[in-house]
């Protein structure tokens, strides 16, 4: 299992236009990938899910990726992340 | 005395599955009066790819969004545009209301429901003001998105053009 830790940087956070597009990321990788914000964790891949965390400019997410192919999604995840959110 | 009790039990629980189901399985209804439109003629290029998953459009002739199913609330946008809601059979449906509507941040929306609120058929869920939507430049077309299409071979369009609330709009497989 990896994990990381990511602050939020888009305006108006995870919506749906961003949570769709990090589920499409998500669902690439064999591994389960989890979204953690507080005390709430979601799958990656449930849009609906990702867009109840409300998360916004500015909030901590936690990212938990278990699967064989956890080093490369997690550091691709992460790469996503930056260049998307 | 407890048979008594194990006759009521029972009735009632036959009453509640008389009431639980007034809706026909893996069916969506219109949730506000409008013209009905494929997603591939959504005015929003990342509805029309089906990022978020299969659905359609209405173009609006109301203000109000009700429950298309009975189900629960499982998402509610903070900027009230947007609303989640999984019906008794799985569908996990987003009723999202106009384009971009989310820099808006909740100005001209009203919401009736709460993450966790049960619904019925036809329940108002958000009430919205198409002048607002429109004097902050945006296009109030609302969008019904099955973000868990991929659990469904098949997403159909039942109806395009006039749909009134509570008609078949959209049916899975």
């Amino acid at each position: 299992m990896v994990t990381f830790q990511y602050i939020v940087k888009d305006e108006i956070g995870i919506h749906a236009r961003p949570a769709g597009i990090l589920v499409k990321e998500a669902k690439k990788y064999e591994s389960i990938i989890k979204v953690k914000k507080g005390e709430r964790e979601v799958c990656a891949t449930q849009l609906l899910g990702l867009m109840s965390l409300s998360a916004k400019c500015g909030d901590e997410i936690t990212i938990r990726v278990e699967g064989p192919d956890e080093k490369i999604a997690c550091s691709q995840i992460k790469q996503f992340l930056e260049n998307n959110m | 005395m407890g048979l008594l009790n194990n006759l009521f039990g029972k009735k009632d629980e036959v009453q509640e599955k008389h009431t639980e189901r007034i809706t026909e399985v893996n069916t969506i209804y219109a949730p506000l009066d409008g013209q009905a439109i494929s997603l591939e003629d959504f005015p929003d290029e990342v509805m029309r790819a089906e990022v978020l998953g299969k659905g359609c459009g209405i173009i609006p002739n109301e203000e109000c969004v009700k429950a298309p199913f009975e189900g629960e609330i499982i998402q509610v946008a903070d900027t009230k545009h947007a609303v989640g809601i999984k019906s008794l059979d799985g569908i996990e449906l987003l009723i999202h209301i106009g384009v971009d509507t989310v820099e808006m941040n909740g100005k001209g929306f009203q919401t009736f429901v709460k993450v966790g609120d049960t619904v019925s058929l036809g329940q108002k869920l958000i009430a919205f003001s198409r002048e607002e939507i429109r004097k902050a430049g945006y296009i109030d077309a609302v969008a019904m998105i099955i973000t868990n299409s991929d659990d469904y071979q098949e997403v159909n369009l039942e109806v395009k053009g006039n749909v009134t609330c509570g008609n078949r709009i959209m049916a899975v497989k």
